[in-house]
């Protein structure tokens, strides 16, 4: 599903240029969950960015479902973000004036859904993360939970292949945490591509696949049986 | 397009309401400002047109004068005079001439039973109703060419002069009296606005026929005559032509300044249409000024909601929004803000320009009115006010880049 072919990304800062990614090689199979692991500066952010068509790579391609999207100008950016990919960020980025049920409609409206049904979908999906009696709610009138379950029905919303969580429970105490990262493996668990970017070492033990990141470059890519007992 | 989040945008904009008041206000006062001067201005050279055409539309007034050089064996010095057939013979001499009216001039007592005036009695022929535009009431008549080859005693009445004479009562048929003669009133005259003269406002004139006036008055001479110009750009040629042919006619030199006096209100005319275009010029000039700054304000309030809203930029381009439809979204909240903005101030200079239309300052600054040319000079002003005032924020907002956008 993504195969990442030396995948570099160059940012200048002042005089000197920060190599943030370097000769990136990462193969995901469509179905697969796989935890990004590394200290912070490591570039795992960089990675997610890229992963999510949010930026572009300085050097190497990018293939998502065969398409290479390592060149495609901003507008089209867009649409491949609109049209295959998830997000779900540690800071929640709910819309702040948009009760819940509009925050998970919005992709639907970018995607061109008809009001009624977009309210109709994303009622269904608030019932699914268990808030349908918040859905007139602010995200201000939410628990950090509560907005992070409001987070994942929105990148359900237009229904992508791709679901990307940058750090999902960094702002969660350990037992809503938790709740998250079920959802998330539920997810994968009805087959869509999870990838989930932490430093949480627990977390990562719970996928199948972890990766390690430092420095900007790939350290270690483990398999191991998951530990969800 | 895609529509984005509108309602999301109105809660932001309910955040920043002073600002948005204020800047709506800038648009408004600045719209209000365009079209109500404008309509004003349009308003007052309707009235002030009006008024000069009471005393006549393209009309030249001439008068005869003293001689400036000897000519033909007369000396320099000598008063003109002209008869009633040294003016009408202008009409066949003259092609570029419509029509040409002699004019006696005298005052004189006019009784009514006990009623006593003194008043302007003029001696003219049928087309000087025209030429003075002086318009009939119902009922009634001006004078005709049976009045004059007949040299009949019949009269037609300033309105004012009617209303001494014979009050709220039916003129037409009555009779008064002029010099100890009998006349029977055929017509009065509609009430008109008039800004100018020369011998009186034509409300307090009473008009008898020149052949009868001769008789009445005992004159041969006319103290003036009017003419019009077929084509009245052509008014200046016409003139020239007129003093040729008396000159001819009379004896004097056709350069002699001083034969001839001349009254040409096509030349106010003129001037007064350089008036008006300085006046929407500097009118037009003040409110386009003010609609510049609303406009600045407009592009100010859109940075501010742009900045304000980096994150949520940020956030609808993660989920698929194109930067595209950003620039565009932001396009049309500002046009929105210039719509709603304009809407009032266009609501605003309609109903004060009612209001005065319909009041007695309508006598004095006519009735202000909005004309299409400015309705949709200034909708499209606007457009051009938002689209500048949009422009900018639109492509910072589109330019945004999301990482940096959503780490705000």
């Amino acid at each position: 599903m993504i195969e990442l072919r030396g995948i570099g990304r160059d940012y200048a800062s002042g005089d000197a240029t920060v190599h943030a990614l370097s000769d990136v090689d990462l193969e995901i199979e469509t179905g697969e969950m796989l935890t990004l692991l590394g200290p912070s500066g490591s570039g795992k952010s960089t990675l997610l960015h890229l992963l999510g068509c949010l930026d572009r790579p300085t050097h190497g391609s990018y293939h998502l479902l065969g398409r290479d999207v390592s060149r495609l100008d901003r507008n089209q950016l867009a649409a491949v973000r609109g049209e295959q990919i998830g997000f779900v960020f540690q800071r929640f980025h709910l819309m702040p004036r948009s009760t819940a049920l509009e925050n998970v409609a919005l992709p639907l409206r970018f995607a061109g859904v008809g009001a009624r049904e977009r309210r109709a979908r994303a009622a269904d999906l608030l019932r699914r993360v268990g808030l349908e009696d918040r859905r007139h709610h602010r995200p201000a009138e939410l628990s950090g939970g509560q907005q992070q379950r409001v987070a994942i029905a929105r990148a359900l919303a237009a229904d992508p292949p791709l679901i990307l969580a940058d750090e999902p429970t960094g702002n969660l105490d350990s037992q809503v945490g938790g709740e998250i990262v079920d959802l998330l493996l539920e997810l994968h668990s009805e087959g869509r591509t999870v990838v989930v970017i932490t430093h949480d070492e627990g977390l990562a033990a719970r996928t199948e696949r972890t990766v390690r990141l430092l420095d900007g470059r790939v350290f270690a890519d483990e398999r191991v049986a998951p530990d969800n007992g | 397009m895609r529509t984005l989040s509108l309602r999301d945008w109105l809660r932001s904009l309910r955040e920043q309401r002073v600002r948005t008041l204020t800047t709506l206000a800038g648009i408004g006062w600045g719209t209000f400002s365009v079209v109500a001067m404008m309509a004003f201005g349009e308003g007052l050279e309707g009235i002030m047109q009006e008024r000069a055409a009471g005393l006549g539309r393209g009309i030249v007034i001439a008068w005869p004068g003293t001689t400036t050089r000897s000519h033909a064996g007369f000396p320099e010095g000598r008063a003109l005079r002209f008869t009633r057939a040294d003016v009408l013979s202008l009409l066949d001499d003259v092609p570029q001439l419509e029509a040409v009216c002699p004019e006696y001039s005298a005052r004189a007592q006019v009784r009514r039973g006990e009623l006593v005036f003194r008043t302007q009695v003029n001696g003219v022929n049928p087309v000087y109703g025209v030429l003075r535009t002086q318009n009939v009431e119902l009922g009634g008549r001006f004078l005709n060419d049976a009045d004059l080859s007949g040299e009949r005693r019949v009269a037609f009445l300033g309105d004012k002069i009617k209303r001494q004479l014979f009050g709220a009562e039916d003129a037409v048929g009555r009779t008064l009296v002029v010099l100890d003669t009998p006349f029977t009133v055929v017509g009065v005259m509609e009430p008109k606005l008039q800004d100018s003269d020369y011998d009186g406002d034509d409300d307090s004139r009473i008009c008898i026929p020149a052949t009868t006036h001769e008789r009445v008055f005992g004159r041969r001479y006319v103290d003036d005559f009017l003419f019009r110009a077929r084509d009245t750009r052509e008014t200046a040629a016409a003139i020239e032509a007129v003093d040729a042919a008396l000159g001819r006619r009379v004896g004097y030199h056709p350069d002699d300044a001083g034969a001839l006096l001349v009254w040409d209100t096509t030349e106010d005319e003129q001037i007064r249409r350089y008036i008006f275009t300085a006046m929407d010029i500097l009118l037009g000039g003040a409110g386009l000024f003010t609609l510049l700054v609303g406009a600045v304000g407009v592009g100010n309030l859109m940075f501010l909601l742009v900045r304000q809203r980096t994150r949520e930029i940020g956030i609808q381009m993660a989920v698929g929004a194109r930067p595209r439809w950003i620039q565009q979204e932001v396009l049309m909240q500002t046009a929105l803000l210039v719509t709603i903005g304009g809407a009032a101030g266009f609501s605003g200079a309609f109903a004060v320009s009612a209001v005065v239309g319909a009041t007695p300052l309508a006598a004095t600054l006519g009735r202000p009115h909005v004309s299409p040319a400015v309705a949709l000079g200034t909708i499209g002003l606007l457009a051009a006010v938002g689209l500048l005032a949009g422009w900018f924020p639109a492509r910072r907002a589109a330019r945004m880049d999301p990482v940096e956008a959503l780490s705000s």
